[in-house]
């Protein structure tokens, strides 16, 4: 017992310490400001540097809720894919459904089928018009390649347009100039079973710089509740272009394409057939493929204007159990920002999108017709207006666009951000977006369940899409904080109010018999209707804290709250579930720790509450990084992921056309060199 | 991993939670451990400096590492002049940084000029990428006189100016052009052409 005691108090102690130390070191670090002038030119060049783009200044001037995901943060988390370094984000709910399945959104709303975020790869929107979500297993680049992740919560739609409901993901891959000279890295591990890429860069003619990738990865299957193997393995290869030409000191000329293609493992129970068993699990993989081609050119006319011309071209290949889509895609943008007078910074753009598809039907799900082809055209204008001295910013602006579904829409938003000292801005903003149909939302023919009666024919539950479908309507409120007292501490809370109207939901209709297919059967339709309506409100708090020289954390904490009503006569527990596919709380804290002799060592730690609408309970997620860089060309890594449990399961929400397996612990070491 | 991973599954709930929490505790401990043992001195030192406070403080070392003729200098008490064209990137820090200092017992000032202005009292001549469209036209200004032009621009010394800051990785990379600096009569020393990218103008004959 006294041991014990003895042990605790010197923990306490121990903790104590620790503690003081912690909190003084930053007040102590402000006395010595190392004088620059007087190092050694060698020490200069081995100097990191930040960067203009990430000064301060940036961070307190933006009017939204954003948060941006770093090249040094990318590294250092030690993640393989794009949809995993959104986790890091706080503010969005990023969930695997299985190995190769993601749910995630931003402030609610969350599934496979996840509408309300746009996602843009160095401007080319990823965001398909099938189900208006996104195929998060095809969204990959060179990792090491991306700039930043550019992640803003909220409408987004007044510059971006239709379906940036709750936020918009820009994905910025660095201009062939900055990846220049040769990559390549390796690894392998338990989860990933193996991967490698390989980039090179050079220059291209006397005014340009190119790079060409090829990566590749085999992933490893995740685990059934009941311990087997969920055969979800997936691997995919990839290769990508990119040059940039500065043709003249005010034209510069970029060119991006990519090719991909893979196979996705799935088990899922489907209805096959209107007779015993009716459903039926199976096992089987998806093949995706795909590729794009897009060209920018961008022109400075003077100090005050420039403008961008971009167009490109992308297609998309899916054939899987539930779906088989091809589709083209052609996307003109133009977009020009002048300024005038002291005051005003006017962007305007308009833009031009042709989408053809082709899908195949299956027995349970289909669309009618199966193929369709759709044109938006859009623009917009915004103008940042600037006033005493720079201290007030308003921004007002508005979408304009007309698509094939529901004609003409609005988006128009106000921002204001005041700056009340050099560290410290307080933002606001009201905007209004819509999420345009989707193609499933009026043409679909999806089977949910099939079942015998005792006496009479078989009943089949199936949801239609409906022709008369409307947008999905947001007014949105929001409100933040913006905290930088000095370069080692900054705090940036967003809290919002969403006031959503026409919400999809289900109403169910007159059953009917149905001969076709056979055997004749009850059809209980339910129908995709306009019919519900609700609130959701939150918080989200992101922070650095550069504790030393060696030593930085990154917290954040989520709160979200989604509240749904059906309208009357619709389905409501079906309708409502959806308000229960967020967890309430998240928190995540992320650690870096520089040891010496160029080890770096980094910790990432996420707390997820509960899925209420779900039979997924919390769980935490504990990454682990330990990294070498022995010199400027070499880099080793081991990295350690969901050590807090053995395994877990993130989602399962019905329907996902996927089983929800569990994330297992695992593990890989991966080698990088370049030259 | 596996095999506990079996016999867990048999008591699912507390063994887990058990692991995690003796897991989360030996982080810990390592933890604090690794942040103490790295160099406790270090912990009184600040942020990574800015990208232009690195750059300054480069631009102070190269006069350090360049040899003016005589001539470059009205007189003994005549002080040693940075000049900066264009939008100041250093946002005034370069005054704060060097203004007090005194190179080979020579006042340091600082000035900023404007395009057409005469740079002739100038030593190292700052070129802000504000300038990049008149750089042709600046350097043609300046031919023959010995001013150390430095600019950060894409590509600066292979367009005849002496040294080029270029950011790669997050490191400043300097690049040289020796004929720029014959050219104005200039003498890099040996040290700090070891430390750069040797580049020449096309047609230079050395690239």
């Amino acid at each position: 017992m006294t041991d014990l005691i003895t042990t605790f108090t010197a923990r306490r102690i121990f903790i104590c310490v620790v503690f003081v130390y912690w909190v003084c070191s930053p007040i102590l670090g402000q006395s010595s400001k190392p004088d620059l002038t007087e190092s050694s030119l060698e020490t200069l060049l081995n100097m990191e540097v930040t960067s203009a783009s990430r000064k301060q200044g940036k961070f307190l001037e933006t009017s939204a809720a954003i948060f941006v995901i770093s090249r040094e943060d990318i590294r250092r988390s030690g993640l393989t894919s794009i949809p995993e370094l959104l986790r890091m984000v706080p503010g969005l709910q990023v969930a695997h459904i299985d190995a190769n399945k993601w749910a995630i959104t931003a402030r609610g709303s969350n599934g496979r089928f996840a509408n309300k975020l746009l996602v843009l790869m160095d401007g080319r929107s990823v965001y398909t018009p099938l189900f208006s979500g996104v195929y998060w297993d095809v969204q990959d680049v060179l990792l090491e390649d991306i700039e930043r992740i550019e992640v803003i919560r909220g409408p987004g739609a007044s510059v971006w347009g239709a379906n940036a409901v709750n936020g918009v993901i820009n994905i910025i891959t660095r201009v062939a100039k900055d990846t220049q000279g040769g990559l390549f890295s390796v690894g392998a591990g338990s989860h990933e079973r193996g991967f490698a890429s390989v980039r090179y860069g050079a220059r291209a003619g006397s005014k340009g710089y190119y790079r060409i990738f090829a990566k590749y990865f085999d992933r490893g299957p995740f685990e059934l509740p009941s311990g087997q193997d969920a055969q979800d393995q997936w691997h995919f290869g990839r290769v990508g272009l990119r040059a940039d030409w500065e043709l003249s000191p005010e034209d510069t000329l970029t060119l991006d394409a990519g090719l991909y293609g893979g196979r996705a493992g799935v088990t899922t129970t489907l209805v096959t057939s209107f007779s015993p068993p009716f459903e039926q699990t199976l096992v089987g993989q998806a093949h995706v493929s795909g590729g794009h081609v897009l060209a920018r050119w961008k022109r400075t006319v003077s100090k005050q204007s420039n403008f961008a011309l971009q167009l490109y071209y992308d297609r998309t290949d899916r054939s899987e159990f539930i779906q088989g889509e091809h589709r083209h895609t052609l996307d003109f943008d133009f977009t020009q920002q002048l300024a005038w007078g002291n005051h005003h910074d006017l962007v305007w753009g308009l833009g031009f999108r042709y989408t053809t598809d082709q899908t195949q039907p299956r027995f349970f799900a289909a669309l009618i017709p199966a193929s369709r082809q759709d044109q938006v055209w859009s623009g917009f204008v915004q103008d940042e207006i600037r006033l005493f001295s720079k201290r007030l910013h308003l921004t007002l602006g508005s979408k304009f666009e007309h698509n094939g579904y529901t004609g003409f829409e609005v988006q128009p938003s106000a921002r204001a951000l005041w700056s009340f000292t050099p560290h410290h801005a307080i933002w606001g903003a009201i905007s209004r977006a819509v999420r345009t149909p989707s193609r499933a939302d009026q043409d679909l023919r999806l089977i949910l369940g099939a079942f015998p009666t005792p006496t009479g024919p078989p009943t089949v539950i199936t949801a239609f899409g409906d022709p008369a479908f409307r947008s999905e309507d947001l007014l949105a409120y929001e409100l933040g904080y913006r905290l930088n007292p000095d370069q080692r501490i900054s705090l940036d809370l967003a809290t919002f109010y969403n006031q959503y109207d026409d919400l999809r939901a289900f109403r169910p209709e007159v059953p009917f018999l149905a001969l076709d297919p056979p055997p004749p059967h009850i059809v209980v339709p339910l129908r995709l209707v306009n019919g519900m309506r609700g609130q959701t409100y939150g918080a989200e708090l992101a922070g650095n804290l550069i504790l030393t020289q060696r030593w930085q954390l990154s917290p954040g904490l989520t709160f979200v709250r989604q509240l749904l009503r059906a309208a009357p006569g619709t389905n409501s527990t079906l309708s409502e579930a959806n308000e229960g596919d967020n967890p309430v709380w998240q928190a995540h804290m992320r650690s870096f720790v520089d040891l010496p002799h160029q080890v770096e060592w980094d910790l990432t730690l996420h707390l997820v509450g509960p899925l209420a609408a779900q039979d997924t309970p919390r769980y935490a997620r504990l990454d682990m990084r330990l990294g070498w860089r022995p010199t400027e060309t070499l880099d080793l890594c081991v990295v350690l992921q969901n050590l807090a449990d053995p395994r877990h399961q993130e989602f399962n929400a019905f329907p996902q056309f996927a089983s929800s397996t569990q994330v297992r612990r695992s593990a890989y070491a991966k080698f990088t060199w370049s030259f | 991993m596996d095999a506990g991973a079996c016999v867990q599954s048999q008591r699912p709930d507390r063994p887990s939670l058990l692991s995690a929490v003796k897991i989360a505790r030996s982080i810990f401990f390592l933890f604090t451990l690794a942040v103490f043992a790295s160099e406790p001195l270090a912990w009184a030192q600040s942020d990574s400096p800015s990208e232009y406070q690195v750059k300054a403080a480069f631009l102070y070392n190269f006069a350090k590492f360049v040899e003016w003729p005589a001539d470059a200098f009205p007189d003994s008490t005549s002080p040693f002049v940075f000049g900066i064209v264009g939008d100041d990137p250093f946002e005034g820090e370069l005054t704060g940084m060097i203004s007090e200092k005194s190179l080979g017992g020579r006042r340091v000032v600082v000035r900023r000029f404007r395009r057409g202005e005469d740079l002739r009292q100038c030593h190292v001549l700052f070129i802000s990428s504000s300038e990049k469209k008149n750089l042709a036209q600046l350097l043609d200004s300046v031919k023959g006189l010995s001013i150390l032009t430095v600019a950060d621009t894409d590509g600066f010394a292979r367009q005849g100016g002496i040294i080029g800051l270029v950011l790669e990785e997050n490191r400043v990379r300097l690049e040289i052009n020796p004929q720029a600096a014959e050219h104005s009569h200039l003498k890099i020393s040996s040290k700090l052409l070891a430390l750069a990218r040797i580049v020449g103008e096309p047609g230079g004959g050395r690239d």
